[in-house]
């Protein structure tokens, strides 16, 4: 009679957020089933215009014997949960292209390399309990990066940090990625829980990470390559993942199809002969050839990164953006395991389930837990990324498809590539002709309630330190009947 | 089956309070009904509650006397879930039973206000048949208010005719003492057995079971079971479950 417990989701999504306040009315929990769009009752901005942060809920679930037994709650155990957030982008490499991962150093006159890690150490706690991540510093300037607390089941909720960027020193912000003198509030790190079923000793529960990126302005839009499809080909590449080579129509096709119509409510650059395409093949079966003319749209993988291909989709930049040593003006493929799917479909090896789009399910798993979390996640271009970098995705070590070592990794590893501030990276990566960046994570251009045209969504925000101080005023975008629109804006 | 029919389906189910062994080997009931209600959100098992507990409940306790009792999942495969148990002398009592209740006009009320409210995800219903040895309700107890219980199905080929006897004896001083016993007639992993066991606590069970598995009898039961079956009794699901807070032990 052995139990064995894990943490899901294995890595979880906490968003920073202007709204200080940690009740429940001033935060709200993050996608938790495949599909679902979060739309907080309250609003994503309190009633001072200051964004809510989405707190990342964390649950135990048991195996006894090998049979999944579900959630464990405080209802059956004893949970003390320990997680740990830092911030330590000061101190890593300047971020200057995915192939290029000794450059030198940021902030490289500073001595004290330990006065550029925001640190604050663990912190612990049980039931009904919460604490804070204050104490960290970065050049002595005190950076609180968030806070913990658990729900009456004993579940855990993180709270990350509150999109506060700043120069100790008065720096002046110079690049998209590095700027010496600055911290941000993103952080991350692992998530690990002691469970003590009552009359057991106490078991440690396979580990889990955390990471407290910036907001999502535009959660109805689906990612082309999300980090969930990014880090599925890690696992198939790394760990011998085995995927169906038969897909769904519903639940493997039409998603990649979906992310590319839904680029519409976001960018005005997709062309309208895809769309016109697209209407063609849905409902399927199609004929091969209205499957091919999609197909044929799409960069293949294999394709040298060199070839330039911005005809083709996903109109996104590559990892490879401006690398003079691989030529890579080009745009980033789906992963292999994508365009499989999409191959299988055009040559009609696939099940044919349509009846719809898909609902979002209604019923919490463990995996859903993760691909709900992850989905939401920009899983390319890293240049440098949204809520991670590539080395997640190409070198750090995953004890089961989606779950990192947690003991090989420290707090802060997943976030420290990416820029630094934030802020500066959301400001350049708009589009950038004939391409955008990651439009799904930050808008190009939007429709408003009371327009039928464009307008750009950073209309306002003319330079980095404008996004440092007005970035809680831009407007997200939520769906209303066929269209999705822009609202909330504060600007 | 669509939402609208589970809640059909529900609107024919009911509860009340555990029925002492007397009233059960009176009766000698011969079919075992468990329908588990999965709700869409935490927040609104209070509904459900009120539903089972208000509604169905009052009704239920006027219409049928047989052994009956609502079980709140605690770890489960699939939760929030409330577990409701009714045995019957025969398939036409349950269906008349069932046909009563979804024609009484509170209940049909009840049932609309639950389906407006969006508090059903889905509701699961399994028929088993009992054994002879099934339905042992305790008798004014009150150990096991607090306590737990387990539903688990074994697959057990070897059981074509039933648990044999020296399985009940094994389970018996190990300290597993099944309240019910049932075999299902009719889907997957056939034989199938589902026992639902009262223990004092986690700890009680969790040492019960450890007994079990370190018992030379049933060590002997499994290893004849492979070797001449090909597979030894293998638990194809477990729950653990307590007392819905409207349903009394005794």
């Amino acid at each position: 009679m052995a139990w064995t417990f894990k943490i899901f989701p294995s890595i979880g999504i906490a968003r920073l957020g202007n709204c200080p306040g940690d009740s429940s009315s001033d935060f709200y929990v993050g996608p938790e089933i495949p599909g679902a769009v979060i739309v907080p009752l309250n609003g994503y901005k309190d009633p001072q215009g200051r964004v809510r942060r989405q707190a990342a809920r964390f649950r135990i679930f048991g195996w006894e014997d090998g049979q999944f037994m579900g959630e464990i709650t405080s209802a059956v155990a004893n949970i003390l949960w320990t997680v740990e957030l830092a911030n330590t982008k000061g101190a890593f490499n300047q971020f200057r292209g995915i192939g290029h991962t000794n450059g030198p150093l940021r902030n490289a006159s500073i001595a004290d390399r330990s006065s550029l890690k925001i640190t604050p150490g663990p912190r612990s706690i049980g039931p009904n309990g919460k604490a804070s991540f204050n104490g960290g510093q970065f050049l002595s300037s005190p950076v609180p990066l968030g806070e913990l607390q658990t729900d009456s089941a004993g579940r855990l909720l993180v709270l990350g940090g509150f999109g506060s960027s700043n120069s100790p020193i008065n720096a002046p912000l110079t690049t998209f990625a590095n700027n010496d003198g600055w911290h941000d509030d993103v952080s991350d790190g692992p998530v690990t829980a002691t469970v003590t079923m009552h009359g057991n000793t106490p078991v440690q529960a396979s580990g889990a990470w955390v990471i407290c990126p910036p907001t999502r302005f535009a959660p109805p839009i689906t990612h082309p390559i999300s980090l969930y499809d990014s880090l599925l080909q890690a696992a198939v590449d790394r760990l011998g993942l085995q995927v169906p080579s038969q897909p769904s129509f519903t639940q493997d096709v039409y998603p990649i199809l979906r992310s590319q119509f839904l680029t519409q409510w976001v960018s005005s650059k997709l062309p309208n002969s895809f769309y016109a395409a697209l209407q063609s093949v849905i409902p399927p079966p199609a004929t091969f050839a209205q499957r091919d003319a999609i197909f044929q749209q799409f960069r293949p993988p294999s394709a040298p990164p060199t070839e330039a291909t911005p005809h083709l989709l996903p109109a996104i930049w590559t990892d490879y953006f401006a690398d003079a040593t691989t030529g890579g003006w080009v745009n980033h493929p789906l992963t292999v395991t994508q365009y499989n799917v999409l191959q299988a479909w055009r040559d009609g090896n696939f099940i044919n389930d349509w009846v719809g789009p898909p609902a979002p399910g209604t019923t919490i798993t463990p995996d859903g837990l993760t691909r709900a979390a992850l989905e939401n996640c920009s899983g390319g271009p890293f240049f440098p990324g949204i809520e991670t970098s590539f080395l997640t995705r190409d070198q750090y070590p995953f004890v089961e498809p989606f779950r990192l070592d947690w003991t090989k990794l420290q707090a802060g590893d997943l976030t420290k590539q990416n820029a630094v501030p934030w802020q500066t990276d959301f400001n350049d990566c708009q589009f950038q002709s004939p391409l955008s960046w990651w439009p799904a994570a930050r808008p190009d251009n939007v429709f408003t309630a009371s327009s039928n045209n464009y307008v750009a969504w950073d209309r306002g925000v003319k330079s980095g330190a404008d996004m440092v101080n007005f970035w809680s005023g831009l407007g997200f975008l939520v769906q209303s009947g066929n269209a999705v629109i822009e609202i909330d804006r504060t600007l | 089956m669509n939402r609208r029919s589970l809640l059909s389906w529900l609107g024919a189910s009911a509860a009340s309070t555990l029925t002492p062994l007397s009233a059960v080997t009176a009766a000698r009931p011969r079919v075992l009904s468990l329908e588990s209600f999965h709700v869409t959100h935490p927040d609104r098992m209070p509904l459900l509650h009120n539903y089972l507990g208000r509604a169905i409940l009052p009704v239920l306790y006027q219409i049928h006397d047989g052994p009956k009792m609502f079980l709140e999942a605690i770890v489960a495969p699939q939760t929030p879930q409330t577990l409701f148990l009714a045995t019957y002398s025969s398939f036409d009592e349950m269906l008349d039973i069932r046909g009563r209740i979804a024609t009484h006009p509170g209940i049909r009320q009840a049932r609309a206000d639950l389906e407006s409210a969006h508090v059903l995800d889905q509701v699961q219903s399994q028929v088993l048949l009992t054994t002879h040895e099934s339905l042992r309700f305790a008798t004014g107890s009150n150990r096991l208010q607090t306590g737990v219980f387990e539903l688990r199905s074994y697959h057990a080929p070897a059981w074509q005719d039933g648990p044999p006897a020296r399985v009940s004896a094994v389970l018996h001083r190990t300290g597993i003492h099944p309240i019910v016993n049932a075999s299902t007639a009719v889907g997957e992993h056939l034989p199938r057995f589902t026992y639902l066991i009262a223990f004092e606590s986690l700890a009680a069970r969790q040492e019960a079971w450890a007994r079990l598995d370190a018992d030379p009898a049933w060590i002997d039961i499994q290893r004849e079971s492979l070797a001449r079956y090909g597979s030894a009794a293998k638990v194809t699901g477990k729950s653990i479950y307590k007392l819905a807070p409207y349903c009394q032990w005794a």
